[in-house]
């Protein structure tokens, strides 16, 4: 069977050209322009995944009040926010807001569809839980599982969103190797300054740490990029 | 406004101060007009007084001669005698008759010797017998007190009638009724007695009770005090003093005195001062008033005229700047004292003076200011029957004037001292609050715009209600507009980026949705070429935002301690492998650079130095990178060879959208603002950077100081 994704979007050339795109990917596509008329649909029935603009036309907030109103009726409803926003806070927020992804609208198609596959991949392997074996990489206490897109750390789960996630999993597939930006950059599918990636990396150290005050195995090496030491 | 400007054309400038002082420099001109006024006013008083004195002497004269009894009594003293007058001082009645003279103030006496003797039978001889004498007169009494000095003195015999076999004092009068009288004063013993009148030949008539008489032994003599009621004695007067020192012939040795007693044509004028006169003159107030005779002798005198107040002590006359300085007046008068007492004319007086009385004399009135300029004269002659029979003299002081435009003088100098002091005071207070206050706007204003142009803050708005605070206020409002807009621009890049991103993905999910269909070759390299060019675009777009996104991202709370040589190392080794073409050259002299501050911002700072070092660069040349402390400085050095910097824009390369790239390059994009970037990261760390052309070679240095750990102090934290 094939997905439906919906897509929330103001700007009507992008909504179309990103409904085309999913539609050729074989996705159902339903889109909309506002807030209201989402809801309206979404109150009867739900999509299997979102993608949403932060700003919906004359609400400078919309996405965010959607997102919760999601959440709210489905804890597992994957969620993109795609925004023309970048500023860490904007994609902190985004993500608090309980968002599965942040993406910048710059973004190239393919990426995104890499992104929305990875989700519903990620919703397929956590349907089957024992499929999963073979693929996950183990480093000391980390464990990371490509299949569902989910990373533990001595036995408990890091919530990492799937920027994230691609991330720690481009760093440990070859530890010790240094990845610079641009490597992690092609890796996490997005294109964004060094100050994102920065940005990123620290979330992710603060993720771990909140689980194990003493982790320290994010190495930055100055002027290259970072690298994964036991 | 326009004579100022001109000052300053000039080359002068006068400070704000120096303005403000310019009114408060014509007031100082102020006391100079008020003591032109006040000598002028003082001028005008002088004169008024004058003529007072001037009309005052007039109408005295006139008064007296107006007073028929008065004006004969002075005609009279003008008819000229042999014998010396005797003048009488006028004393008062308050005294104890006791033949001592020591109430007897301001009295001189007058001596008798060889000269006074009227009657000799012996050869005379000074140390057997002299005397000295004082005459006083007061309303109703005449006075006589006589020191003798007498080898022997002689009583009177109990049982002899006679009161001239023995020392004694015999005394004449013309009485009030023009009769002849003569009197004589003996004593048995030294003590009180009686008067005896005696006939023209010495035989005592009469006990005389009236006649009161104090006979005083004393070691060299006897004194002896006499009170007499005027009512016995009239115009004419004589005294004299027979001496006997035979206890048993009793013949009269001298007869010494003012003159013969024994007949009424040999007595002498008795001189009183004219108490009716006396009373005339003492009408008017603040002025001394002498009467003068035609012979220059002073008939009568005002209780206040400066011979009057000679004998009183300070405390009775106290000195008030009305009653003057009446020392000064006395000593400029102190000869006329003794001329007056000793009966003689009126040479001795200040010259002005005895000049004014004589052309009074001779009919002239006339007036002067005395010699020591304290007083203002003033004469006038007395007529009686078409002749000048005396004069009358006024004098005021001008001392209690002077005095008082001195002290007004004096108080106003004070009072404008104290006012120029206080005024000023005031000025500079006034002075130094408003330049400090325009100080305080300057600065402020300074302040507000940094030396790069921007507008930091907003301007606290002064809340004065005048000028200057409008000027505040305006400058307050100026600067927000200006803060506003400046804001407006800095997001501009920002809001720019993210507007544009939207248009952007309209474009690229457009490529998109065409590269997933199926094109031909030909139409594929357009399509890239679309591709490669939005890619273009969003670098940029990510350039522009990132100078704002750093400024959100400096958070403190990622400074941690580092050593700058393992940041230094890992990053140029990363060069190596980002540049290949590039070659570096590292040079770090310290065992360690340990400073605080946030890593990844030092590396991207370092990241921006070298992509500008690599990018003008010539080809086959090394970029030197050097890390040293100076003065617990870490000092990184980034070092090139190429083409220096332009001379205009060394200053403002740091600026946001500022580059010194002067062909597009297709190969990257730029807007200028790395640099900027790299001074943002730079002073977050408390550090400056500083571009600058190599000394030794073409090429461009560039210089980034941050405070070792210990220093890092001024990290704003």
């Amino acid at each position: 069977m094939s997905y439906r994704v919906a897509i929330v979007e103001d700007d009507e050339m992008l909504r179309e050209n990103y409904s085309d795109l999913f539609s050729k990917q074989g996705y159902q596509v339903s889109s909309f322009k506002d807030r209201p008329g989402a809801q309206q649909v979404f109150s009867s029935q739900l999509p299997d995944l979102v993608i949403v603009d932060i700003g919906l036309g004359d609400e400078v907030d919309g996405g965010y009040s959607l997102c919760q109103w999601l959440r709210q009726k489905s804890r597992t409803l994957p969620i993109i926010f795609l925004s023309a926003r970048d500023s860490d806070l904007d994609i902190v927020s985004g993500l608090r807001m309980g968002a599965d992804d942040y993406v910048t609208k710059d973004m190239s198609l393919p990426h995104l569809v890499a992104r929305v596959s990875a989700l519903f991949r990620r919703v397929e392997v956590m349907a089957e839980p024992d499929a999963s074996q073979k693929k996950a990489i183990e480093l000391g206490k980390l464990r990371v599982d490509e299949l569902r897109f989910s990373c533990h750390w001595d036995g408990q789960i890091v919530e990492l969103t799937l920027t994230e996630f691609w991330m720690v999993y481009s760093l440990t597939k070859h530890p010790g190797h240094v990845k610079n930006r641009q490597q992690l950059m092609d890796e996490s599918h997005i294109v964004v300054d060094d100050a994102t990636i920065t940005s990123h990396i620290k979330r992710i150290r603060k993720k771990f740490q909140k689980l194990d005050s003493r982790f320290d195995c994010i190495d930055t090496v100055y002027g290259m990029g970072y690298r994964w030491s036991d | 406004m326009r004579a100022l400007r001109r000052l300053f054309r000039w080359g002068i400038n006068p400070g704000i101060r120096l303005q403000l002082l310019l009114p408060f420099a014509l007031l100082m001109t102020l006391p100079f007009f008020a003591d032109f006024w006040l000598n002028n006013w003082s001028f005008m008083m002088l004169e008024g007084q004058r003529h007072e004195v001037i009309s005052d002497a007039k109408y005295m004269a006139r008064s007296l001669e107006a007073s028929e009894s008065l004006i004969k009594k002075i005609a009279l003293r003008s008819v000229e005698q042999d014998k010396p007058d005797l003048l009488a001082d006028l004393v008062d009645d308050r005294r104890a008759l006791d033949g001592r003279d020591d109430d007897w103030f301001g009295v001189q006496g007058q001596s008798l010797g060889v000269d006074d003797l009227v009657e000799i039978n012996r050869t005379y001889r000074q140390d057997s017998f002299s005397a000295e004498y004082k005459l006083g007169t007061s309303e109703n009494f005449l006075y006589l007190f006589v020191k003798v000095l007498d080898d022997v003195v002689i009583y009177r015999e109990i049982n002899n009638p006679s009161v001239h076999r023995n020392d004694n004092l015999q005394i004449a009068v013309v009485n009030p009724d023009g009769e002849y009288r003569r009197y004589t004063i003996a004593a048995f013993q030294p003590t009180s007695t009686k008067a005896h009148q005696v006939s023209s030949s010495g035989r005592s008539l009469r006990q005389e009770e009236l006649i009161e008489a104090v006979w005083l032994g004393t070691e060299s003599g006897y004194n002896l005090e006499l009170k007499i009621p005027l009512s016995l004695v009239g115009e004419k007067f004589s005294f004299v003093l027979a001496d006997i020192d035979d206890q048993k012939d009793r013949d009269i040795h001298y007869l010494m005195g003012s003159s013969s007693v024994d007949s009424a044509a040999q007595l002498v004028n008795l001189i009183r001062p004219s108490l009716g006169a006396q009373k005339m003159l003492a009408s008017l107030e603040n002025a001394s008033i002498r009467l003068f005779d035609a012979k220059k002798r002073i008939v009568s005198l005002s209780p206040n005229s400066p011979e009057n107040l000679l004998g009183k002590s300070d405390h009775e006359y106290p000195i008030s700047w009305e009653s003057g300085l009446l020392s000064f007046i006395s000593s400029d008068t102190q000869p006329a004292q003794d001329a007056y007492v000793r009966g003689s004319a009126v040479e001795a007086f200040a010259a002005p003076t005895s000049m004014l009385v004589e052309a009074a004399l001779r009919g002239e009135s006339g007036s002067n200011v005395t010699k020591r300029g304290y007083a203002f004269i003033a004469a006038e002659p007395v007529l009686f029957k078409g002749e000048v029979v005396g004069a009358v003299v006024v004098q005021k002081s001008e001392r209690a004037l002077l005095g008082y435009i001195e002290r007004v003088r004096r108080e106003m100098l004070v009072q404008f001292v104290l006012l120029l002091v206080l005024g000023f005071i005031f000025w500079r207070v006034m002075i130094w609050l408003q330049t400090s206050r325009l100080k305080m706007l300057k600065n402020q204003l300074e302040q507000a715009i940094d030396t790069r142009g921007r507008v930091n803050d907003k301007l606290p708005a002064f809340d004065m209600p005048d000028e200057l605070g409008d000027l505040a206020r305006s400058f307050s409002t100026m600067v927000e507009k200006l803060h506003q807009y400046n804001q407006y621009l800095e997001s501009m890049a920002s809001r720019l980026a993210h507007e544009l991103r939207t248009p952007v993905s309209i474009v690229r999910s457009s490529l998109d949705n065409i590269a997933t269909d199926q094109l031909d070759d030909e139409n594929a390299v357009y399509v890239k070429r679309a591709h490669d060019g939005l890619e273009r675009l969003s670098l940029i777009l990510n350039n522009m935002s990132e100078a704002t996104r750093l400024e959100h991202s400096l958070d403190k709370d990622d400074i941690e301690s580092f050593d700058l040589i393992e940041l230094v190392r890992g990053c140029v080794e990363g060069y190596s492998q980002a540049f290949p073409t590039a070659r570096f050259d590292l040079s770090i002299e310290e065992s360690a650079v340990p400073v605080t501050g946030i890593p990844d911002l030092i590396a991207q700072l370092f990241d921006k130095l070298i992509s500008n070092a690599v990018e003008f660069s010539l080809p086959d040349t090394a970029i030197k990178v050097r890390l040293t402390i100076e003065d617990e400085v870490a000092v990184l050095r980034v070092m090139n060879q190429g083409p220096g910097l332009p001379e205009n824009m060394r200053e403002n390369l740091f600026d946001s959208m500022v580059s010194v790239r002067g062909r597009y390059d297709g190969s990257s994009s730029h807007l200028g603002l790395g640099l900027y970037i790299a001074k943002v990261i730079t002073e977050f760390h408390g550090g400056d950077i500083k571009l600058s052309n190599r000394e030794d070679s073409h090429g461009v240095v560039a210089t980034v100081r941050i405070p070792l750990m210990r220093l890092s102090s001024k990290l704003r934290l």
